[in-house]
This record gives C-alpha cells, structure tokens and sequence, in this order.
C-alpha cells in the first residue's frame, strides 16, 4: 500500500535541499523586521506576521534536520506570546534579538 | 511521544463504523509543511491527500473531497485553525468528521481548549514524516477499539 519509499525519500531530500537554501534569507527577513517594529516602526499586523514567521519555523525546523532551530524558535515563539499590544521596550527588545540569534547560531551549527 | 487524543465520547459514537482511513484533508499554510504532510501521507503512507493553503480553501474543498478525516493547522493567516474547524462543523456531511490539529502551540491550556472546541487529536510539530501516517491511522482505527 505505501508508496515507493526511494522516491519518497528524493523527494523529502529535495524539500529538506530547498529549506536550507531558503533559512537563511527566511532569518534574515526576521531580524529586518524586528529591526523596524523595535526600531519606531511598529504596527501589529507586520508583529503578527513576525511572530507567525517564528512559530513557523518552531514547526518546520526539525521536519527538514534542524532541530536546535525548532527548540530556539519554540522559546521565542513562548516569549512572543503575550507581546504585541505595542512597541517593546529596550529590555523586550533586546531579549527577542537575542531569541533571533539562538535561532541563528541553531541553524549553522 | 507527540500525539494526543481526546479519550472519550467520540470513541463510543464512531466505534461502528468498520470503514478503512483513506482520505485526509491537509490544512496548511506553511508550504514546506504542507509539502512533507503530503509526502507523509501519500507517498509513505498511501493515503489519498487534498492539500489546502488556507481555511477559506478548505471549506470550499472539502465538501467535494468528503474526507475521513481533516489535518488542521492551528496558526494561520486570515481564518485560524480554530475558526476553520467552527466553519467545517456548519458544512453538511461534515458535522462530525474527525479534526486532528497540527500545531507547535501545545501548552497544557492550548491543548485542552483545542480538545474541547472537538477535536480528536492533537499531532505536535515538528512532527515524524515517518509516523505521520501510522499515527492518524492509530487514531482512526481508535473507533474500533474496545
């Protein structure tokens, strides 16, 4: 019933190919936009699309081999949670850069 | 161990039902996800899949698609998983359609409230493709069990 397992595994290869090419330009994107939201641009919609940018890749992360990449952003993801009402103060927003670089430093080690 | 099941009702109403798993509908916005759910479940498990982006493609798939049982994301743009799953409950034929929710949000609180909105099942991410299949089919043939 299953089907052809060597195909499948090509073609799970190929996605889990296409993901490490697309990382780091998908945390580059990130740190641009916290940049901006931290930095007086804030607006809540691009705050949510950073947040779900992060708990994307809480979800993806392991799926594709980068494991340390779904636990950094899976605690990112937590610390998001109740923020969003506003801009960050200094403190918040020294502590999401910092859960942007774990997820960073997850990726190329 | 990242699946969890609702024990109780659903079990006893579905429990008649001898039917074999063979549709499932994906809902994901994450196109890489949703990539590897359908490698997941087609190519390694045999099952036949319809693959949405988004809630507002669901409920207009699903209904042609009549599937046994519906994979849902929890966070996504637009319609969530949680008003997707309110919205497909109104479509007739799939008031009681079996719901799993995918998500990486599995906090004991965020858990129950997806269990009490009447899901069967939550599947938390990142998920194993290997098991993916056989876990969805566990929870199907739950039906028969007892």
């Amino acid at each position: 019933m299953p089907g052809n397992s060597d195909e499948t595994r090509v073609r799970i290869a190929a996605l889990r190919k296409e993901y490490q090419e697309q990382l780091p330009g998908r945390l580059r994107e990130l740190e641009e936009t916290w940049k901006r939201l931290a930095g007086g641009g804030w607006s809540a919609e691009a705050f949510q699309d950073f947040h779900r940018g992060v708990h994307a890749l809480a979800g993806s992360g392991a799926l594709f081999g980068y494991p340390g990449v779904s636990t950094s952003a899976r605690a990112l993801d937590l610390q998001l949670m109740p923020l969003g009402s506003g801009p960050p103060d200094p403190e918040t927003a020294r502590r999401v850069a910092a859960g942007l670089a774990a997820i960073k430093e997850a990726a190329v080690s | 161990m990242n699946v969890f099941l609702k024990p109780e009702a659903w079990l006893v109403r579905e429990r008649m039902n001898p039917e074999k798993l063979e549709k499932v509908l994906c809902v994901e916005d994450e196109e890489d996800i949703r990539k590897i759910e359908v490698i997941a479940l087609e190519g390694l498990g045999g099952l036949k899949v319809r693959a949405c982006s988004s809630g507002a493609e669901a409920i207009q798939e699903a209904p042609g698609f009549a599937p046994q049982i519906i994979l849902l994301d929890v966070m996504m743009p637009g319609m969530d998983g949680p008003t997707t799953l309110k919205s497909l409950r109104t479509i007739a034929g799939l008031e009681e359609t079996p719901v799993v929710f995918v998500t990486a949000k599995v906090q004991p609180d965020e858990m129950k409230y997806y269990l009490e909105l009447g899901a069967v099942a939550v599947i938390s991410k990142p998920f194993d493709p290997t098991t993916l299949a056989p876990q969805l089919r566990a929870i199907w043939d739950r039906r028969h069990a007892g």
